[in-house]
């Protein structure tokens, strides 16, 4: 079955930290996927770049990256884009994924994944960059919401509509993160699930999971914990909504012992396989979980 | 919103963000509610300083572990004040750390004799932990892929058959040459192995290579006449024309007169400091 833009569904995978690596190259866990940060291993000659090269020959990997800055107003850096294409081609990720924000203007990198002003202007600026990136890179641009503290006054586009005639515009993909959907919500005070409802669905190439810090008037992103029952219960509903998707989980501070962390990809599964066995007759249910196998096929349709 | 307004929002989130108190016109352009846009605004500054002051301490674990965390913070925020970071990498965060705190001392214009030598040994530990880093990151020799097809390694050849009038030499790639005024080495090692801080060795002037074994970074003290053999390197040489050249200096600043050359080149090729390969067509002298 073909998939989100060609895409294969990769099952429940979670993000190779450097913590782990030992672990993974020792017991080759039943993983059936691993997300890699794209600045962690682009321009590394070392450990960190082998240790990728031998996951690579064993798992799909996806190529995850944090600062290609595709809404920023300074010109695209080229030479980054061709560093990610060489990368992405020498380790067969199945696609390349950044998010919707600004890494910095003027030269400076911030290193942060800062909120867009959400305008006509700037969706038409970040159409044209999305268009000459996925260029470059031959091959279709995975953008991911962000988590975010502020809205700018000016904004006039809501997040999933800015995100719906992107894709639409572009061609691109969406890497559906249900976390930031789940913090931005709270410190923005919109509905959650109405967000989820106004994403194009057929868009959502992957999913991502991960932990919050919730801290009363508002919440931080802080991937340094499990996921949260409420994120748990968004994610549930956004696969009744769309079907199974990639999904991933993210964890990134107080990295916890593998297992615990592969534990938080096997509930993914469970959910994914309680709605598929739970919609009888659905299409579905041939695809939810199905992954036992790391060997790759293409799962889900979307839509 | 033209995409000059873009581009002049964009600029006033991030120095809004990267400077101490909120701009006066951030209610104006920042939605409130039950938390202000002062406080938004906190929220990403807080973050920004977090996550660089968190990547310099890891880059420079001696020098903070020296410091204190607290010192080390205020240099090193002074830093990123001073020089923002430009790369989409964290890894060139610390690029310039060494080469700016030697430019802010406050002594910088004083006689060399009147300097106070306690910032020199922080500027040489930043110097060799940067270098560290380097090398970690850098290329190495532990596959193909790092030695460059111009210059196939003869890495299956045990050091000692080497034979060095028939083969090429050069610095292996990612190689790092360091000379500093106190001999950090143990310190920078203890403090990356998470051991505590000692009081910082007496000055002596110190040569040192780092270089990458099976990706672990080691470092060994290099005698003069072997730091500026290795540092004239600049392409690859045949093995003789190196170990006379090796004789020549080492005749000059050696103290042992006795010193076997050719067993000293081939304990460098051992430890991955020196390449080696076949002697190439039309190689000359
Ligand atoms: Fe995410």
């Amino acid at each position: 079955m073909a998939s989100c833009l060609g895409l294969p569904d990769l099952g429940f995978g979670v993000g190779l930290r450097s913590q782990h690596f030992e672990a993974v190259l020792r017991h080759k866990p039943a993983v059936d996927w691993f997300e890699v940060i794209t600045e962690n291993v682009l321009d590394d000659g070392g450990w960190a770049r082998q240790v990728l090269d031998r996951v690579a020959s064993r798992y799909p990997i996806v190529l995850h990256g944090v600062s290609l800055s595709i809404g920023s107003t300074d010109p695209l850096d080229r030479s980054y884009l061709a560093r990610l294409r060489r990368l992405a081609d020498e380790t067969r990720a199945q696609w390349v994924s950044d998010h919707l924000c600004f890494t910095g203007v003027g030269g400076t990198n911030t290193h942060d994944l800062l909120p867009m002003p959400l305008t006509e202007e700037s969706l038409i600026h970040t159409i044209a960059r999305v268009q000459a990136v996925q260029e470059q890179l031959a091959r279709p641009l995975i953008l991911e919401n962000p988590s975010t503290y502020l809205e700018f006054a000016s904004s006039t586009i809501s997040e999933p509509e800015f995100l719906g005639a992107l894709t639409a515009h572009t061609g691109c993909g969406l890497l559906l993160d249900v976390n930031n959907v789940y913090v931005s919500s709270r410190n923005h005070g919109f509905d959650a699930e109405a967000y989820l409802r106004a994403i194009p669905g057929e868009r959502i190439v992957q999913i991502h999971l991960a932990g919050h810090c919730d801290r009363g008037s508002h919440v931080i992103d802080t991937h340094d914990g499990p996921v949260a029952p409420a994120v748990w219960t968004l994610y549930r509903r956004l696969l009744e909504q769309v079907g199974c998707r990639s999904t991933l989980i993210e964890w990134d501070a107080r990295i916890p012992p593998f297992d615990e962390l592969h534990a938080q990809a096997l509930r993914a599964r469970e959910i994914a396989l309680g709605i598929s066995t739970g919609s009888a007759g659905s299409a579905r249910s041939s695809a939810c979980g199905a992954r036992g196998d790391a060997a790759s096929m293409q799962l889900e349709a979307c839509g | 919103m033209s995409a000059h307004e873009l581009a002049e929002l964009q600029s006033w989130l991030q120095s809004a963000i990267r400077s101490a108190a909120p701009p006066a016109d951030a209610q104006r352009r920042v939605r409130g509610g039950s938390v202000s846009a002062e406080q938004r605004l906190a929220i990403y500054a807080r973050g920004y300083w977090l996550r660089l002051l968190e990547c310099m301490r890891a880059e420079f674990p001696a020098l903070c572990s020296a410091l204190g965390t607290e010192l080390f913070d205020s240099f090193a925020r002074e830093y990123l004040e001073a020089r923002p970071p430009k790369s989409y990498s964290l890894t060139s965060l610390g690029a310039s750390f060494a080469g700016y705190l030697e430019a802010s001392r406050p002594d910088r214009d004083a006689p060399p004799m009147e300097r106070d030598p306690s910032f020199e040994v922080l500027v040489d530990l930043a110097r060799l932990e940067r270098a560290f880093v380097e090398v970690q990151r850098g290329p190495g020799v532990e596959d193909d892929r790092g030695a460059g097809d111009d210059f196939p390694s003869l890495t299956y050849l045990e050091p000692s058959l080497v034979c060095l009038d028939e083969c090429m030499l050069r610095l292996a790639p990612g190689v790092r040459l360091l000379q500093l005024g106190y001999p950090l080495l143990d310190t920078m090692m203890r403090a990356r192995a998470g051991g505590a801080a000692r009081p910082f060795p007496a000055r002596a002037k110190t040569c040192l290579v780092l270089v990458r074994q099976s990706y672990r970074v080691v470092g060994f003290e290099l005698s003069p006449w072997e730091f500026q053999l290795f540092e004239s390197f600049d392409d690859a040489c045949l093995g003789s024309s190196v170990e006379r050249r090796s004789r020549a200096l080492a005749d000059t600043t050696a103290l042992d007169p006795t010193l076997r050359i050719g067993p000293r080149l081939k304990l460098w090729i051992e430890r991955g400091v020196l390449a080696v390969s076949d002697a190439l067509p039309g190689a000359t002298a």
